[in-house]
């Protein structure tokens, strides 16, 4: 939830002579400050009334960390070109990296055609196809997440013995699954490009959540009874998720 | 009692054995009326009427039970009302504003007054088992309501994994594969509803009702991109409804010939008419059910 009217960007000077611009956003729930790093860029937020010195203190403080963060980011960033109608392109789509194309079709559809994704939109391909696209790409990318969900679920339910009670997948700005107080599991819609097992991890993840409601040692010990691998696809989320969800802002839009 | 709505939930054969003695357990959790100042209870009650004492009724593999919750009817604008006359009396005789604790204070006392006084209303939820296929359907459209029964049902047999439907197939996508090429499975025909939205937030929506669904209208809408995420349907001449992207299904109907048959047959009472239905619509059901296990790949939960 944002404020109205109430963000700006700040300049922060860094010791090797960058200056690094940080969306600041004061937000009435906050209650200290908090510096954030995505795809999108810097953020810091805090609590409504705080001085601008100290918000300013707190970002010098961390500058070296923000600067080592960005580093990383705009190095996965370097890639993609922003989805354009017409022109192929290509995406990561379950860990693998796949051609997608463009053809007329009377109907705008997602179709896979061996290892090549295929929108086939009416032509002429212009803005509204790319809206077009982008929603039915919105839709795929559901799908895709949903098959393999469906069967993780069928194989862990009953060896958990609980189950959830919904699942919704949409895209998430920083988490990539969270389950609320009742029992609905929310998934970002990027995983549809991460590989299956970075997914399962993070569906195991949210249903042992459902024994056990925090991140203690007793959380893990259940994550590891159910996937023991699950380090390896943490580490992976950890280190590339950031340019999967960059990547997925360019393919369904902002 | 035929159902109106379904909310499905699945359920794996192990859970299923855990079915054993469920009325004895759902006796533990028989409802009972709101005491003086409780705001609501919730718990089983027969599907014969609450006066009856089974709790449920058995047809074959399949148990028709009743969730039920009795809500106080005490409106917000009622209990702001009475707070902000007290507190006017207080401050007036205090000379001076009141604080919030003794707010809080007066709340509950305000409360506590006409809690006693307030009617109570029952509101009461069909739902049923079907033990060899793993289904568990709610009478309802809402998710809301669906998962407050799930989780009584849950508080009643201790654990019950029972699991919201996560198909292999979109919905969205296959409905709309359906109305563009007016390719439908075997068995089932057009309805004469439906809905049509872009997807993600915020897009553009359409909804009709009585329209023919192979008109040009409709065509129009899905070339620019729009998608089915409710759809009117009629399944093999027996059964019509309204299907949406999480596989609830509305409006049910059961269509002439399904009613005719049960014509046929005199009831001699109540129950053997409940009976009757019940026998009648979960076999209709499961015939319906397996085969949107077909379309849409529904796996039931495996067991350890």
């Amino acid at each position: 939830m944002t404020s109205s009217g109430a963000s700006n960007y700040l300049e922060l000077s860094t010791p090797t002579g960058d200056t690094i611009k940080v969306l600041r956003q004061a937000h009435p729930r906050a209650r200290r400050l908090r510096l954030t790093v995505t795809s999108g860029g810097a953020r810091v937020s805090y609590p409504e009334g705080t001085h601008p010195a100290q918000v300013f203190a707190f970002l010098r403080k961390h500058a070296n960390w923000l600067e080592r963060k960005l580093d990383e980011l705009q190095l996965d960033q370097a890639g993609p070109p922003p989805l354009r109608a017409g022109v192929p392109t290509l995406i990561p789509l379950r860990g693998e990296t796949t051609r997608l194309s463009w053809r007329d079709g009377a109907y705008p559809q997602v179709e896979v055609d061996g290892e090549r994704l295929v929108l086939s939109v009416p032509k002429p391909h212009n803005q509204r196809a790319l809206v077009a696209a982008r929603s039915l790409l919105h839709s795929f990318l559901q799908a895709q997440i949903r098959r393999d969900v469906s069967r993780i679920l069928a194989r862990h339910i009953d060896e958990l013995g609980r189950a959830p009670s919904g699942v919704r997948i949409k895209p998430l700005k920083s988490l990539w699954g969270s389950l609320d107080s009742r029992d609905r599991i929310t998934l970002d819609l990027a995983l549809a490009l991460a590989p299956p097992d970075a997914l399962k991890y993070v569906v195991v993840h949210e249903l042992c959540h459902l024994r056990v409601r925090d991140h203690s040692p007793r959380f893990w010990n259940q994550v590891a009874a159910l996937y023991p691998e699950w380090r390896d696809q943490r580490d992976w989320l950890k280190t590339r998720g950031h340019a999967l969800k960059a990547e997925l802002a360019r393919l369904i839009g902002p | 009692m035929w159902f109106r709505n379904l909310t499905l939930f699945r359920f794996s054969k192990s859970a299923a054995k855990t079915l054993k003695g469920l009325e004895a357990k759902l006796d533990k959790h028989r409802l009972r009326p709101c005491g003086p100042i409780e705001l609501a209870t919730q718990g089983f009650i027969s599907p014969h009427g609450r006066d009856e004492d089974v709790l449920l009724h058995e047809v074959g593999v399949f148990s028709l039970l009743t969730a039920a919750r009795e809500d106080k009817l005490l409106p917000n604008s009622v209990v702001s009302d009475e707070l902000g006359a007290r507190l006017r009396k207080m401050t007036e005789k205090a000379g001076k504003p009141v604080g919030s604790r003794e707010r809080k204070r007066l709340k509950d006392e305000v409360l506590t007054d006409l809690l006693p006084r307030a009617f109570t209303r029952l509101s009461k939820r069909n739902a049923y088992l079907d033990t060899e296929s793993g289904w568990l359907v709610i009478d309802t459209a809402s998710r809301k309501v669906a998962e407050a029964a799930v989780s009584l049902i849950r508080e009643a047999l201790g654990s019950f994994p029972a699991a919201p439907l996560v198909p292999d197939e979109s919905p969205r996508v296959l409905m709309t594969d359906w109305l563009a090429r007016g390719r439908l499975p075997a068995k089932l025909a057009l309805g004469d509803e439906c809905e049509l939205r872009d997807s993600g937030d915020g897009g553009a929506a359409v909804r009709c009702r009585r329209q023919d669904l192979e008109s040009d209208e409709i065509r129009e809408h899905l070339k620019s991109g729009k998608q089915v995420f409710q759809l009117g349907l009629v399944f093999d001449e027996r059964l019509s409804f309204s299907l949406d992207e999480d596989l609830v299904v509305r409006k049910l109907r059961f269509l002439d010939q399904v009613q005719n048959e049960l014509g046929d047959t005199e009831a001699e009472s109540a129950v053997a008419e409940l009976d009757a239905r019940f026998a009648l619509m979960s076999l209709e059901l499961r015939r319906l059910f397996d085969n949107l296990q077909e379309w849409f790949g529904l796996p039931r939960p495996m067991d350890k």
